[in-house]
């Protein structure tokens, strides 16, 4: 998350009380993140989009049986973890959208010139994002979702367990095979 | 020279550089884990950087809001969400919309067949033309049938002797229809009216040296015992000298005693031992009795048949009503609502 929302400066504590301005300040300021988080998972542009609107709209209506526990970025991303979920429920195609986003991170992962590099070194930004994704897109979903929120939003592994449902121990293990994983993916591209 | 410590794992060594590793943690370190941390902080920076490019636009936020402001906070809109859930279940999975559509057609047939199972039968009459035997409404192996020949029937007297034939056998089918109930009841019945079932049941016999406590229930226990033994000479002898006994008190008698003496006389004519002078004052009492007396029934014959039970309930109120001593108001009640079970 780009700011600290949580204690005080709780978007839904405040919305429930009638205040909306720090709710709207939250998805201006945050919307990149639902976004970021929704694309990095495997979804479309038009997908992540609606996914992301899904999710602001959960905890719109949720506001009202928000219970505040100084852990709002928790809320948000158990929130928009459930509501990928649904919508992978719903759509059925898993596989598919793995099997086309490996495809695509293949695709972008040869186009990366090979040499004495670490990962990412030398290439444009926009570059860089979508080579991330396409490399995210490799692995499994429990090992994206605890890469996603573990290394990207920086949640503490207990955290991740919660929104997860799993133990810490899980989670550690989760966060470190898929950062493995990753470095090895984006290397043998041809960057390492 | 670093001082010797164990050296992280390679899990906690990812823990570690993502929470931030401090300076103390790093001076542990060995050269190898050292740079690992190295390599992974730069890789976790990478990521992170990669990972922030993604910008919020101004019109996305706005519609965003707005979907948000718009959604129906009421219970409808509670509602709205629920139907779209089971819409999107229905749409997902062939066996949600196989279970719904078999909720449905159950729903459907369900006021259907509990109209059906709970619907009365409608009564309608039945005609038939019956040929050949008529099955006899009784039972040839009661205990209460005739354990002695048949009179042999004389041509001059033929129809009487069938109608009194008639009304002996409907007495004893009811008592063999009601037994069981009677047996139950027996035992809340009062001691005069345990005497009467015990020798409609045949479990007891007339025991004509005691002396009864009223002309009337001597009368009605000596046809009882007259019913069950099928016509006995003894039997015989002790409804006439029943009857006969009815008739010198009859003048004397109140209302109450005088229909409990014609009730007999009733009783007595329908079995065939009904004295000529008693039989006159049947039919008069007959004749100027109105239909709608309450005790008419005592007298009345319907048809071919008095269709009264031997034990009638009608009587023992009547019975109780002028000898106060012998009221027993449960055993009354008892009486009427197995005479209920009488079959027509």
């Amino acid at each position: 998350m780009n700011r600290n929302w949580n204690g005080e400066r709780d978007p839904l504590v405040a919305l429930a009380a009638g205040d909306p301005e720090l709710f709207e300040n939250f998805v201006a300021s945050e919307m990149g993140t639902l976004l970021g988080f929704f694309r990095r998972l495997g979804g479309s542009q038009a997908e992540i989009e609606d996914l992301a609107q899904d999710t602001v709209v959960k905890l719109y209506r949720s506001a009202h049986l928000y219970s505040p526990s100084n852990r709002f970025d928790a809320f948000v991303f158990r929130t928009a973890r459930n509501v990928w979920i649904d919508s992978r429920r719903k759509a059925g195609v898993r596989a598919n959208l793995i099997s086309s986003a490996s495809d695509e991170g293949s695709a972008a992962l040869m186009e990366v010139e090979s040499g004495e590099r670490e990962p990412f070194d030398f290439i444009e930004s926009e570059e860089r994002s979508e080579m991330l994704k396409a490399a995210v897109a490799q692995l499994n979903s429990s090992h994206r979702m605890a890469f996603e929120l573990g290394v990207i939003q920086g949640l503490p592994y207990s955290q991740v367990g919660e929104i997860l449902g799993v133990p810490v121990g899980t989670v550690k293990s989760r966060v470190h095979n898929a950062v493995i994983k990753l470095r090895d993916i984006l290397e043998r591209g041809g960057v390492g | 020279m670093k001082p010797q410590a164990s050296q992280p794992e390679p899990q906690d060594l990812t823990e570690m550089v993502l929470r931030g590793v401090s300076p103390d943690e790093r001076l542990l370190m060995d050269d190898e884990s050292s740079a690992e941390c190295e390599r992974l902080e730069s890789f976790v920076d990478a990521c992170r950087s990669a990972a922030g490019l993604e910008e919020g636009r101004p019109a996305l936020t706005a519609r965003f809001l707005d979907a948000a402001k718009n959604e129906d906070l009421s219970w409808r809109g509670d509602l709205r969400l629920i139907g779209r859930f089971f819409r999107d279940s229905v749409q997902a999975s062939a066996m949600a919309r196989w279970a719904a559509a078999s909720l449905l057609v159950y729903l459907a047939a369900l006021p259907v067949v509990a109209l059906y199972v709970l619907r009365d039968e409608p009564i309608v009459p039945e005609f038939r033309v019956e040929v050949g035997v008529r099955e006899l409404p009784y039972s040839e192996d009661s205990p209460l049938e005739v354990s002695k020949p048949s009179l042999v029937l004389d041509e001059s007297d033929g129809v009487e002797a069938l109608l009194v034939e008639n009304s002996m056998r409907w007495s004893r089918w009811q008592l063999l229809r009601l037994r069981e109930e009677l047996v139950s009841a027996r035992a809340s019945f009062p001691a005069w009216l345990r005497e009467r079932t015990d020798v409609l049941l045949g479990a007891a016999s007339l025991d004509a040296s005691a002396a009864s406590p009223s002309a009337f229930l001597a009368a009605e226990l000596a046809l009882d015992s007259f019913l069950v033994d099928n016509r006995s000479a003894s039997s015989t002898v002790a409804v006439e000298a029943a009857i006969a006994s009815l008739m010198t008190e009859l003048g004397s008698l109140d209302e109450p005693g005088a229909w409990l003496a014609l009730s007999a006389f009733a009783r007595a004519e329908s079995y065939g031992v009904l004295g000529k002078q008693a039989a006159l004052v049947l039919t008069e009492a007959r004749e100027s009795t109105s239909e709608d007396h309450p005790y008419r029934a005592f007298i009345e014959v319907d048809g071919d048949l008095r269709r009264r039970l031997p034990l009638d309930p009608l009587w023992v109120e009547a019975y109780m009503a002028l000898t106060p001593e012998s009221a027993d108001a449960a055993a009354l009640n008892k009486l009427i609502e197995i005479s209920a079970l009488q079959e027509r």
